[in-house]
């Protein structure tokens, strides 16, 4: 056999077989892959707040100043865990002026989207106060059982004491809000 | 209609960064910048809303004028610069006919009345300084930065003490003046 026509036997009998493993049409090529997907869902949580608010009061006779922040916030807590979203004075106003350090800011909070909102508590420039407190399994929502509002909020409205001592002036104190959740 | 379309849009871009920039995004922590003004302010109470005048216990024969005092607490806040302030009062009404006048004494009689004020936030005035029904008199004065005592609940206090010539002339029986006090500061 001439190397040639070897050649072209060879050839014809090679593209045979591959047409026979092609699948024919109407054939199913079907595979099955299992793959476990495994989401952690963690704690979480996130707020937005304002960049400033003014602090007003109306009359001359050294009624309190006051002014409200409206706070955003996300939640998500474990069944035996919970959370807090708390605020702290991070710089006080400035020298001459009202002192939160003194005691003289205080805040109060609207009924919170979720959680427990504060009573009257006065703002300190040591430590971290409660704003909204977190239950356990809270989630922010979707309705039942998280919250039906995303995301949820809370009115924070702070109070000045106006004393006559204090100079005349602009001033200006920076409150910083956490929030934390397990 | 495209420059309106644009105009718009730009519009909505303008107002949606205005939106974005007053709050802020969400993440663990946000902090607000609390700002205040605060402007010279002042307040004041009377403490004695009645003040009797009565001849000193003894007397007798219009020897002694008839006195009395009227104490108020006063809170103030003037300007740190060029501010200042004042306590000042006016008759408002006089005493019935027949009786004492403010506005038209007889000879010698005008009332007069003396200050103190026991704060360094105030100067008294210095009496005597003849009552007016036609304006304001002084009863003290404040300075450019004058703050009343520290603390939400404290005030300063003060007081006038009235003296009224007692003449024969007045019928007898019981007149009612109206003094107005009024504080003020810049």
């Amino acid at each position: 056999m001439l190397a040639s026509e070897f050649k072209h036997k060879f050839f014809i009998a090679a593209l045979m077989g591959a047409l026979a493993a092609a699948p024919r049409a109407g054939d199913a090529a079907t595979v099955s892959v299992s793959n476990n997907l495994d989401a952690n869902i963690q704690a979480n949580g996130s707020l937005s707040a304002p960049l400033s608010a003014n602090l007003t009061h109306t009359g001359t006779v050294f009624n309190s100043f006051s002014g409200a922040v409206s706070l955003q916030y996300r939640a998500r807590t474990t069944a035996s865990g919970g959370g807090s979203l708390t605020l702290k004075v991070i710089q006080d106003f400035q020298s001459g002026g009202p002192s939160a350090s003194a005691g003289d800011l205080s805040y109060t909070c609207s009924a919170a989207g979720l959680g427990t909102a504060c009573g009257t508590t006065t703002a300190s420039t040591t430590s971290a106060t409660n704003v909204v407190a977190l239950p356990v399994s809270a989630c922010t929502g979707g309705g039942s059982p998280c919250s039906s509002t995303d995301p949820n909020s809370v009115v924070v409205t702070f109070t000045l004491a106006d004393r006559a001592s204090v100079k005349t002036g602009s001033f200006t104190a920076n409150v910083q809000f956490t929030i934390s959740a397990t | 209609m495209n420059k309106q379309l644009t105009r718009t849009l730009f519009t909505g871009a303008v107002l949606i960064a205005a939106a974005s920039q007053a709050f802020g995004q969400f993440a663990a922590t946000g902090t607000t910048s609390l700002s205040v003004a605060v402007a010279a302010e002042s307040a004041i109470s009377i403490t004695t809303p009645t003040t009797t005048l009565s001849e000193a216990s003894g007397a007798g024969l219009f020897g002694s004028p008839y006195t009395g005092t009227t104490n108020f607490s006063y809170k103030v806040r003037s300007t740190k610069v060029g501010g200042g302030g004042s306590i000042t009062v006016k008759i408002t009404a006089d005493f019935a006919a027949g009786g004492p006048s403010v506005a038209t004494p007889p000879t010698g009689d005008a009332m007069t009345y003396g200050c103190t004020a026991t704060a360094s936030s105030a100067t008294a005035c210095t009496g005597p300084v003849t009552a007016s029904t036609s304006s304001a008199t002084t009863v003290a004065t404040f300075a450019t930065d004058a703050h009343s005592a520290s603390g939400v609940g404290s005030s300063d206090s003060g007081s006038v003490t009235w003296t009224l010539p007692n003449d024969p002339v007045y019928k007898t029986g019981t007149y009612t003046a109206t003094a107005t006090f009024t504080i003020s500061a810049t």
